[in-house]
């Protein structure tokens, strides 16, 4: 009877250390770890849209066209591209080719050239609603040109010895100015805005040679005295950039 | 909304058609002027240069067909002597009363812009005068700007008898 009893102990021992041994081996191809010191929950990063008010806005001055169609006297094209780095301020680039030509019987006057203009655009509307991106603005520009202007052809009038014609050289010349401006931009159709602003200039310097007073910087204006007042009408285009990408952290349970 | 929006579409044609229009201006242009302004002079009894006037003028410009520029002008104490944009040395006769005597003068032209309105204008600088010593005693510069200001340019003195 006492040995039934130590051969059934030993049994229950060797079965017991196998049936250790062996849950043990299976543990370990599972890969099991207990959740003692391991966090139930493990971060991961996921990519979300979100919607902030950034715009690319590219303008088209229309009123260069309209005065090219209408008249020989003035071509070329006038481009903007705006970017608001804040919620009411835009960052602004302009720039352009002029070409202005004056004809008559006493004088052809050609002034072409190219011009940039940098600077900013400030928002003073508050949005009365959500989608509501009408523009009243206030900015200042910088602005340089570099151009030529020639004289190919006048007229001296002279009574009594009778009227001769001459020209005038090519000659490079450039100019810097500052500009205030204020305008409107408002939205009639989706992401189309209508411009209409004003501009205040002031030359800080320009070249001055032969042809002198300049007649027409491009991107200036015409020049007749040391101040000008521009009117400026512009067509944008908003390219639907109103979201970004940002990173958010997500906590999931596997 | 949207009606505001139209109404604010067709604002801003209409102030682009007056913004358009108003870029139009004229420009008063000044004459130009190629004229060389003499005026007469004599000398009084105190030895002073006094304005004097002449009773008869006769000025024409050697070199040039149908040259005659007065023709017998009574009773002047002026005269112009028209210069050439073309030319930098002048010859004028002229007959004061009964004598005669001869100008010449040396100049410059340069062309000046003015605008695209008004065109380029020619301004002269008078560089040198001389003249014959008949009825004429002396021939003075006293300014030798000749432009649209219309200063006098040369002092004619005639002589004292």
């Amino acid at each position: 009877m006492r040995l039934n009893r130590s051969i059934y102990y030993l049994f229950f021992i060797l079965i017991s250390f196998y049936t250790t041994e062996v849950w043990s081996q299976v543990s370990d191809s599972s890969r099991y770890q207990p959740a003692v010191d391991e966090p139930l929950h493990i971060e991961k990063v996921r990519k979300e849209k979100q919607h902030i008010d950034h715009d690319i806005r590219i303008g088209l001055d229309i009123s260069t066209l309209i005065l090219g169609a209408i008249t020989p006297i003035r071509t070329g094209v006038d481009l903007s591209v705006e970017y608001n780095i804040k919620p009411k301020l835009f960052v602004v680039a302009e720039g352009g080719y002029n070409y202005y030509k004056r004809d008559n019987d006493r004088i052809i006057y050609i002034s072409k050239g190219s011009y940039i203009r940098l600077g900013i655009d400030y928002n003073v509307r508050n949005s009365v609603e959500p989608n509501d991106h009408d523009i009243y603005y206030i900015g200042f520009r910088y602005g340089y040109s570099q151009f030529t202007q020639e004289v190919p052809y006048y007229l001296l009038l002279n009574g009594f010895w009778g009227s001769t014609d001459g020209s005038m050289a090519e000659e490079d010349a450039y100019a810097h100015w500052v500009e205030l401006l204020t305008g409107f931009k408002v939205e009639v159709l989706k992401n189309f805005y209508l411009g209409m602003g004003v501009r205040f200039k002031w030359f800080l310097h320009r070249s001055k040679k032969n042809i002198e007073p300049v007649q027409f910087v491009p991107g200036y204006a015409k020049n007749y005295s040391s101040m000008v007042i521009n009117f400026n009408y512009t067509l944008y285009y908003n390219i639907p950039l109103n979201y970004k990408k940002k990173k958010i952290a997500v906590y999931e349970k596997k | 909304m949207i009606a505001k929006k139209q109404y604010f579409a067709i604002a801003w044609l209409f102030v682009l058609t007056i913004g358009l229009n108003s870029c139009i201006k004229n420009e008063v242009c000044a004459p130009a002027n190629n004229m060389v302004i003499t005026d007469l002079y004599s000398v009084d009894s105190h030895g002073e240069l006094v304005i004097t006037k002449i009773d008869s003028l006769t000025m024409f410009i050697v070199g040039r067909e149908d040259s005659l520029v007065y023709d017998n002008v009574k009773n002047s104490s002026q005269f112009s002597i028209p210069l050439a944009d073309t030319l930098s040395h002048l010859k004028v006769v002229l007959k004061l009363n009964d004598a005669v005597d001869t100008v010449w003068l040396d100049y410059r032209s340069f062309p000046v812009f003015r605008s695209t309105e008004c065109g380029v204008i020619n301004r002269y600088e008078i560089k040198e005068i001389d003249s014959t010593k008949n009825k004429i005693w002396g021939l003075y510069i006293d300014n030798n700007q000749v432009d649209e200001t219309k200063q006098i340019n040369l002092l004619l003195v005639f002589h004292p008898n």
